[in-house]
């Protein structure tokens, strides 16, 4: 199977979903997102926007979530719309939305619906917490459903409030990625059997599924996870620690013994350190508390990059903790082309990422395509797919249908 | 509560493919999420045992101690044992390879080709195998060779400096999430490859970067920075705005968003409801400023809303304020711990925890269901984890037909 043979139905919006499908226009397949000027996804309207472009135009968090796609306007409010997007349903092999479980049904756009003109669509459906049972209609973000999982909880220092990861964290890796999981995988049953089918990734469960670990030990002793800030078991010192500058810090994790007198040579063997007491994982966790602070101490006289770069030279897990700007700076991604500057057409350079896997063979060729405007291929799309006439879809759009 | 009987790989997706997992620490989880969807995986371990087995978290009870770590990675997985530092085990994995479909490998960027069965070594056995190295940082770039563990992953990705409290340092989010992030794209890649082989008899190696791909999670912190010279750093446990954020209540704490776009309305709500509840303070929510986007970001307006909130919330449970909230349509949820989330309503009602048998420990453990539900080809939990080198015999004999005798010498001079 080609990717480039797939056509792809997007209703997704905002945040998980848009990610799936993003991923799969990456991967070269033909995604229609369709969106409406009546009711524009969110992240249009989220921030950060380029200055000067119109505002939903601008909106460089949208951009990062769109690359590759079209865009069809299609005002669903209106029964001409809804028409008009079941035809275009089938004439797409996957139909994917992250709506609230009934809205696709009351549209005409149920799986049901659809399958019963092609047994073979794939239709993904990405709801909160699933289309049944009692919390079914409950609404949610990113940060609501890593509080409800367990995940904030885990989360953060024991003597302070749980924090998770700051961030809608299931929006952008575990829920998009498990939805492509289980996509690609109806992909590859589509492709031997010719067998569609529908698939339900409830954002709870599969953000619950990360817990597993904890959830099992639960289950077989009682024990909790304890919020434990940065500390890991089995190492010591593990966390980590200022170093010049305001607000700058590297990432230190002392696995092994070894990796603890490595440290102290690139930190110039200052006295504490020599205590043979500490030689051992056992006795640097006695007193790891006094440790991480004289540790914070002597790296404060480095810079983050001369620390890593020393640390690393010997072996030892470090790294830069890494902002916005350092990430995109950064030489490691920089070489491996993942960040890309493209041309839109009203926010002009823009920055965006590839997917974080490529095959060796290709490398990373291919250059994304800009995210759509609002409607970018509505006439393309009208005419060429639908054979909708020229007047017919000037209509449609003045009517505010195609809208 | 119930595992999922053994026939289901009959009728799963992946039915008939085979792979070999040399994954470490929870990018095993790559290679489970393909188990479940019904390959046949076989992990391989090192003769003289390997990490995971002993990794954290550990359940310790009267009847024994086991990882849960490896009961959770490795479920529905074979495992044998092989020495892949000697020719002989170089010559049983090359037979393994021309048997299979994927490999999923973590070893450091060019250990595989140095032992001399590198991704070219696999193509001559098998034109058609899919290899998924998921490292660190990548195969290529100045930075492939560096040491990396979760944390420090975290870090090389820019997902840690968004964690943690504004006075003290970053603090990196719970469970492995680094190294699960690049998990679950290693089955995306593997997917990928299985998928553009079909019709074919190429195979792909798939280079798999666990920096780039927590460089996903950043959120608006990438278009932050390069459109408005503004780097989003950690806010941990104080509010963005007014209405968003975790905040304390009688048992514990919840999250909520209400206010941000598109829930203006449910912000509105939140505060008619607050004042009729007779919350000291709760009238002065109904001013005008608080609908006001700005003054709700503004220090002001973040902690005015907080202390009266917080009063709210004090004679409240979260689970009560979770139904509460929702049924006014304000996207309120607990901050759970474990504990609650194994007795969630709703992820009981549909069935989503399962239970394995663990055997060291003597009884059923509760496992979270797979991350999705695939109607015609389900995701299925069936086998417990396996002990080290536990289908040695039911791989090298019944599949790749050594004797016995083999097996035999081969274990005693430690290969197997």
């Amino acid at each position: 199977m080609r990717f480039s043979d797939l056509r792809v139905l997007d209703f997704c919006w905002v945040g998980a979903g848009a990610f799936v499908t993003r991923l799969l226009a990456d991967l070269g397949a033909e995604v229609i997102k369709v969106e409406s000027h009546a009711h524009p996804d969110n992240l249009r309207l989220s921030g950060p926007h380029k200055s000067g472009a119109r505002h939903l135009e601008g909106s460089g968090y949208f951009a990062s979530r769109n690359t590759n796609k079209k865009s069809i306007a299609l005002n669903m409010a209106r029964p001409e719309a809804r028409a008009i997007a079941r035809r275009l349903a089938r004439m797409c092999s996957v139909v994917t939305n992250n709506f609230r479980p009934g809205i696709m049904e009351r549209w005409g756009l149920g799986y049901a619906e659809l399958a019963a003109a092609d047994p073979a669509l794939i239709y993904l459906a990405m709801p909160m917490q699933g289309s049944s049972g009692p919390h079914q209609s409950y609404i949610g973000f990113g940060s609501t459903i890593a509080a409800i999982s367990g995940l904030v909880e885990m989360s953060g220092s024991a003597d302070r409030a749980p924090i998770g990861t700051g961030t809608h964290y299931p929006d952008h890796v575990p829920n998009p990625g498990h939805a492509l999981v289980g996509l690609l995988a109806a992909l590859f049953h589509r492709a031997r059997t010719g067998e569609g089918q529908y698939i339900e990734l409830a954002q709870l469960e599969s953000t619950v599924n990360l817990l597993g670990p904890s959830i099992m030990r639960y289950s077989a002793s009682g024990t909790l996870p304890r919020r434990n800030g940065n500390r890991r078991n089995g190492s010591a010192p593990c966390g980590v620690f200022p170093c010049a500058g305001d607000d700058v810090w590297c990432a230190i994790e002392i696995e092994n013994d070894a990796g603890w007198r490595a440290m102290a040579e690139v930190l110039g063997r200052p006295q504490w350190m020599t205590d043979s007491r500490l030689d051992t994982l056992a006795g640097r966790s006695e007193s790891i508390d006094a440790i991480e602070a004289k540790l914070a101490q002597e790296t404060q006289r480095f810079t983050a990059d001369e620390l890593v770069l020393a640390l690393q030279a010997r072996g030892v897990a470090s790294s830069v903790v890494e902002t916005s700007r350092e990430v995109m700076e950064d030489r490691q991604l920089k070489a491996r082309g993942y960040w890309r500057e493209i041309d839109h057409a009203e926010m002009g350079r823009i920055t965006v990422n590839v997917p974080p896997f490529f095959a060796t063979e290709e490398g990373r060729k291919r250059e994304p395509a800009p995210p759509p405007l609002l409607g970018e291929q509505t006439r393309e799309i009208a005419t060429s797919l639908l054979g909708l006439s020229e007047s017919e879809c000037t209509r449609l759009i003045n009517e505010q249908v195609l809208w | 509560m119930q595992s999922d009987s053994s026939a289901a790989t009959d009728r799963a997706a992946l039915a008939g493919i085979r792979v070999l997992d040399l994954a470490d620490n929870a990018v095993a989880y790559a290679s489970r999420l393909l188990a479940d969807l019904g390959a046949e995986v076989i992990r391989i371990e090192p003769p003289h045992g390997h990490a995971i087995p002993r990794a954290a978290p550990l359940a310790v009870t009267e009847d024994g101690v086991a990882s849960c770590a490896h009961a959770f990675w490795n479920a529905n997985k074979k495992a044998i044992t092989l020495d892949l530092g000697c020719a002989d085990g170089r010559r049983l994995f090359g037979e393994l390879v021309a048997k299979s479909d994927v490999v999923i490998e973590t070893f450091a960027p060019g250990t595989l080709s140095a032992r001399g069965i590198g991704y070219e070594t696999m193509r001559d056995r098998n034109p058609g195998i899919i290899l998924v190295s998921v490292t660190p940082y990548g195969q290529s770039g100045p930075c492939a060779k560096f040491r990396a563990t979760d944390l420090t992953l975290l870090a090389a990705g820019g997902l840690l400096s968004l964690g943690g409290y504004p006075d003290t340092g970053p603090v990196a989010v719970a469970g492995e999430q680094g190294y699960l992030a690049a998990a679950i794209f290693g089955a995306v890649a593997a997917l990928k490859a299985l998928l553009e082989r079909e019709g074919t008899n190429h195979g792909q190696w798939l280079d798999v970067s666990g920096q780039e791909c927590i460089a996903f999670a950043l959120e608006d912190a990438i278009p932050e920075w390069y459109l408005r010279r503004s780097i989003r750093r950690r806010t941990g446990d104080q509010a963005r705005e007014a209405g968003t954020g975790v905040y304390p209540c009688r048992d514990g704490y919840i999250s909520i968003v209400a206010g941000r776009l598109g829930t203006a309305k449910a912000f509105k709500t939140l505060v008619q409801w607050i004042a009729e509840s007779g919350t000291p303070g709760g009238g002065t929510l109904l001013d005008e400023r608080w609908q006001d986007f700005k003054f709700r970001q503004s220090p002001e307006g973040i902690a005015g809303f907080a202390e009266v909130f917080t009063r709210f919330c004090a004679s409240r449970g979260k689970q009560e304020l979770y139904r509460e909230g929702q049924a006014r349509q304000i996207a309120i949820a607990p901050v759970n711990s474990v504990a609650d989330i194994v007795d969630d309503p709703q992820l009981r009602a549909n069935g989503f925890f399962r239970s394995l048998h663990d055997g060291a420990l003597k009884r059923d453990l509760t496992v979270p269901g797979p991350p999705y539900r695939l109607a015609r080809t389900p995701a299925s939990l069936r086998n417990a984890a396996s002990a080290s080198g536990a289908h040695n015999r039911a791989v090298y004999v019944d599949e790749l037909g050594l004797s016995e005798g083999d097996l035999c010498a081969l274990t005693s001079a430690g290969i197997v």
